[in-house]
């Protein structure tokens, strides 16, 4: 997880594409740990690179708020996604390393999905959005 | 260091066994595992297992406690120890010494009294498994899988090693990962020390070093995402002055470091994570690091007056965790002392046996008392006649400057471990004085306290404490550190025994 930026999530937030096949999303954030911030999610297509910027359409910024909050996506083409969490809890619009280069702000993903020594691969965060109905996804952030 | 092992494999594993009917967390909960049974049919036949059994975590508090002989009057403060304590957590045993939980024994000593508390130190993992009712996060020798993600070396922080009070703040400390701020009054735990805003999460050694003058040295070494060793200068009142990170191309295990008025030097042992072997299912952190003598032993030496200026020096290949004390000789040539073993034996075998109900020979781990001579511009020498001896303390005076002493446990040569006798070492002559406690009984480390009005570096008290597993019981004992063949000048009798333990810090009353 490079560069889930700010940036990107504002441009992302301009392509709502209005599908025919389309469906929704509803993410659930869990274990959002204080107010701080903002909470970035992002939903990525299949890539290598994931949860790299290349693979990201679509994305919500939030004001952190402890505890839960739901974000929804309308009219996601139906297909294979994966979401990553940031809890960019000092606004810097990126996830901070320490000098070790260990991650240190808040992050999630789809399933629950875990990596080692860094964010999971696409395939294991991987879930399908139907062409029409709503498919939720619950993930709790880990700090 | 970031995620061990459990990443992987975790939530896989989590996923099926959740789908089992009869294996649900609570029914889990309940039944004891093969390792606690194990150690509880090994207790009934040999008392000294005591030591290994744990506690449940409940605070523990005694009165005034009965004192044999005359507590010294001029002796008062506050003796806090750390070590690993809940050895059994829902109905699981840990499967080595290094993993439980931590536990802060505190021994307030004041006009010849002394008192104890023990306070468990609830660190964010210990909340989590508490919240989880289920052990959660792997350990250092312990595998646990199906708990949820590990972001750093904190999420598996257990506080267990030792204590170090600094610049008004008291600390727990575990070593690959950050200290923990325990509130003085209270002992409850109180967040993780942050040294600054980059080093969130950063690893920092059990055995910091303070200078006569205040000034703290300490290292961290972080085997992952890549191999680092961070050099800390912390000044007297707790202001970092630097932190340089270096990077090198393995970190071994070090657990202890010495300094010299000029220098910081840190001795790598050829211990290597193989980070492959931490991605197989059911592999330890332990169990993923590999012993490679033929890479010998490699020491770090820094400049303390700019940290980045560093050397690097070759030893033969030993393993090893505590170190007495270094100095500098007029040519440059440093002078260190330290517990050699020839391997690693003792941390793959005692130290993980003992929890299953095992007292094994420590073998090759068995530590000896060694003397290293490093030479400005050549590889070191290292002399290794010393008999055996660990937990190696001396004067807080000498830090970084020539000693004579150096203080420590010991055993008959035969069983090295556990330890049940108090040694002092004389430098020059090699000469050992020795108390013997006796077979019933392991003795902890003993930490050297100064006189208030110190004349001599060994113008003061060596206090420590011992199981005494005949009548289940810990004391601390009180010696005259010129006098230690005498025996202690005064014992102080718990009511309950405690879990055997790592390190201790003495904070004088001021
Ligand atoms: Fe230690």
């Amino acid at each position: 997880m490079r560069t889930l930026s700010l940036s990107t999530v504002a441009a992302a937030l301009l392509l709502v594409p209005a599908f025919a096949q389309a469906g929704d999303l509803s993410v659930m954030l869990e274990n959002v740990a204080n107010a701080d911030g903002a909470l970035l999610v992002g939903v990525h297509t299949k890539s290598a690179d994931f949860p790299d910027d290349a693979s990201h359409v679509s994305g919500q910024m939030q004001a952190a708020q402890a505890g839960e909050i739901t974000v929804h996506f309308k009219n996601l083409p139906a297909g294979r996604y994966a979401i990553a969490l940031l809890h960019d809890a000092n606004s810097n619009g990126k996830l901070d390393s320490n000098r070790l280069g260990i991650p240190v702000e808040g992050v999630g993903f789809s399933n629950n999905a875990t990596g080692s020594f860094g964010p999971p691969a696409f395939a294991k965060a991987a879930f399908d959005v139907p062409a029409d109905g709503v498919v939720t996804q619950s993930i709790k952030l880990a700090y | 260091m970031i995620t061990r092992r459990n990443l992987l494999s975790g939530m896989a594993a989590a996923g099926l066994m959740h789908g089992l009917p009869f294996a649900g967390p609570n029914a889990m909960a309940k039944a004891q595992d093969d390792w606690a049974r194990l150690f509880k049919d090994a207790l009934a036949d040999n008392p000294l297992l005591l030591g290994w059994q744990g506690v449940d975590g409940a605070p523990l508090e005694s009165g005034a406690l009965n004192i044999t002989g005359a507590w010294p009057k001029d002796l008062s403060g506050r003796f806090f120890r750390n070590g690993p304590a809940i050895h059994e957590r829902f109905g699981k045993r840990f499967r080595h010494w290094f993993d439980a939980d931590g536990m802060i024994q505190e021994f307030r000593i004041a006009n010849g009294q002394v008192r104890h508390r023990g306070r468990v130190i609830d660190t964010p993992k210990r909340r989590q498994e508490t919240a989880a009712g289920k052990q959660l996060f792997s350990g250092f020798g312990t595998h646990v899988s199906g708990g949820p993600a590990v972001r750093g070396p904190d999420t598996l922080n257990t506080a267990n090693i030792s204590m170090l009070h600094h610049g008004d703040e008291l600390m727990a400390l575990w070593e690959a990962g950050s200290p923990t701020l325990i509130n003085a009054e209270t002992l409850a735990a109180n967040g993780f020390k942050q040294w600054l805003p980059d080093l969130k999460g950063a690893p920092f050694t059990a055995h910091p070093k303070t200078d006569p003058d205040g000034t703290l040295w300490a290292f961290g070494y972080s085997a992952l995402p890549r191999p680092t060793l961070l050099l800390y200068h912390v000044d007297a009142q707790g202001e970092v002055k630097s932190v340089a990170a270096v990077k090198v191309d393995y970190t071994g295990l070090p657990h202890d470091f010495v300094v010299t008025a000029k220098h910081v030097v840190i001795i790598l042992p050829p211990l290597i994570l193989d980070r492959d072997a931490l991605q197989e299912p059911n592999v330890t952190f332990l169990d993923a690091h590999r012993w490679q003598p033929e890479l010998g032993t490699r020491v770090l030496i820094a400049d303390k007056s700019d940290l980045s200026k560093q050397r690097w020096a070759q030893l033969p290949p030993g393993f090893f965790f505590h170190h007495g004390n270094a100095w500098e000789e007029a040519d440059g040539t440093i002078r260190l002392d330290l517990c050699w073993s020839k391997g690693p034996d003792l941390l793959f075998g005692a130290l993980r046996n003992v929890m299953r109900g095992d007292i094994t020979p420590a073998g090759n781990g068995s530590p000896h008392y060694a003397s290293v001579k490093l030479p400005p511009g050549r590889d070191g020498v290292i002399d290794v006649s010393g008999d055996v001896m660990e937990f190696t303390k001396v004067a807080p005076s000498t830090v970084g400057q020539r000693h004579n002493y150096v203080y420590g446990l010991s055993a008959a040569a035969a069983d090295t471990f556990p330890f049940n006798r108090l040694v002092k070492r004389n430098l020059a002559s090699g000469a050992t004085e020795i108390y013997a406690f006796g077979g019933h009984i392991i003795a902890e480390e003993h930490v050297f306290v100064p006189r208030p009005s110190q004349k001599a570096e060994d113008d003061g008290w060596l206090i420590g404490t011992h199981l005494d597993t005949q009548k289940a019981i810990t004391n601390l004992a009180v010696f005259d550190a010129q006098a230690v063949s005498d025996g202690p000048l005064a014992t102080a009798a718990l009511p309950y025994p405690l879990p055997l333990g790592f390190h201790g810090i003495f904070v004088a009353d001021t």
